[in-house]
């Protein structure tokens, strides 16, 4: 592997599950920067994951799943990375499964992958009823806004070429940006890539992140989509 | 329905003086500006004599807008403004926030590589 491969972690309070999603990434790929951004985050998750020597990028207050995202990707454009991976801090994600992510991208065969839960009926199962739900809409109308065809638009776990990752202009600071990553790329006529990916939701999981509110989170996401469709946010 | 106008009227006289004090109170603290003294008081002056003789207004601007009835101009022309108004906040807003988040997003970067210069350095001195 000679491109330099970055991880973008983004972490609010995620003290119980911060250590353990690193110590998977690292036992995976020992040799890759990792940015975890701490998203103002009140728990000890700062400390945990400063302990395991990865730059920790703090932002002092919180401000979104969006904004610790694109602080994450400029900062891995910064020190130099070829290829940018983002990873759930929740375990939700394995980091073996990120080897078969950036295969395409290192094959020149894509500009970015996004690994898709909705592949594998099987493991689709495991996914709380009401979250598919609202996936299956968001990635519909998700692709109805981007001329595109995935099947996972509210994925975590992608990958991106440098080039693609710096024609991302994230301005969403909250849960819509993984449409508007979407939107950008296909904007953009990047070529996207899914891979199927084993997604775990255990007690702990489902009661945070989109799962929090999920029906709160889906109308903000859609009307975001809206709102930039129309012309009213960039 | 004298009485009802008054009741309206009393309201719109008790916001005026309560944009007033809030606006003076505001600069006095110095988180006014004088452009902003000036904006306010203007608004709150302004709401205070709509309130106080808001027939003579209706009438005028009956005419200045071409609709029959005044009261209905002046309705309408409160309610147009007021969706300009939350417009107008609303972009505002969305500035401010990403602005906000810009800076975050410099001040985390920053400090990033001020502690990655110094684990460089800390490497350097113990070879």
């Amino acid at each position: 592997m000679n491109e330099k491969l970055s991880f973008v972690i983004p972490a609010y309070n995620e003290e119980e599950s911060v250590v353990q999603t690193l110590k998977d990434v690292k036992r995976q790929f020992p040799k890759n920067d990792i940015f975890v951004v701490n998203d103002g985050s009140v728990d000890r998750t700062q400390e945990l994951a400063e302990a395991q020597g990865v730059h920790v990028l703090t932002h002092v207050i919180n401000r979104g799943l969006g904004a610790a995202l694109s602080t994450g990707i400029q900062a891995a454009v910064l020190h130099g990375a070829d290829l940018i991976v983002t990873f759930d801090a929740d375990l939700q994600h394995l980091g073996k499964d990120v080897y078969r992510l950036i295969k395409p991208i290192q094959e020149g065969k894509a500009d970015a992958a996004i690994g898709s839960r909705f592949m594998s009926k099987k493991d689709l199962e495991m996914m709380p009823r009401v979250k598919r739900f609202g996936n299956t809409l968001l990635t519909g109308m998700t692709n109805i806004m981007a001329d595109t065809t995935i099947t996972d638009s509210q994925s975590g776990l992608r990958a991106f070429s440098r080039e693609a990752a710096e024609k991302l202009m994230i301005l969403c600071d909250k849960y819509e940006v993984s449409s508007e990553i979407i939107h950008q790329l296909g904007h953009h006529n990047m070529r996207i890539i899914e891979i199927p990916i084993k997604a775990i939701y255990d007690d702990r999981s489902v009661k945070r992140g989109t799962n929090q509110m999920p029906w709160k989170n889906g109308f903000h996401i859609l009307w975001s989509m809206i709102l930039r469709t129309i012309g009213v946010k960039k | 329905m004298e009485l009802q106008i008054l009741g309206i009227q009393l309201v719109g006289i008790a916001i005026a003086f309560l944009i007033a004090f809030e606006t003076r109170a505001l600069h006095k603290k110095g988180r006014f500006k004088r452009k902003d003294l000036i904006i306010w008081s203007t608004v709150s002056i302004m709401l205070f004599i709509v309130a106080l003789f808001p027939l003579t207004f209706a009438n005028f601007l009956s005419i200045f807008t071409d609709i029959g009835r005044g009261l209905d101009a002046l309705m309408l022309l409160g309610l147009l403004g007021s969706y300009a108004l939350i417009f107008h906040v609303y972009i505002r807003n969305q500035e401010t926030q990403r602005q906000i988040t810009d800076l975050v997003r410099k001040v985390a970067i920053r400090l990033d590589s001020v502690e990655t210069k110094k684990q460089i350095t800390k490497t350097v001195k113990k070879k």
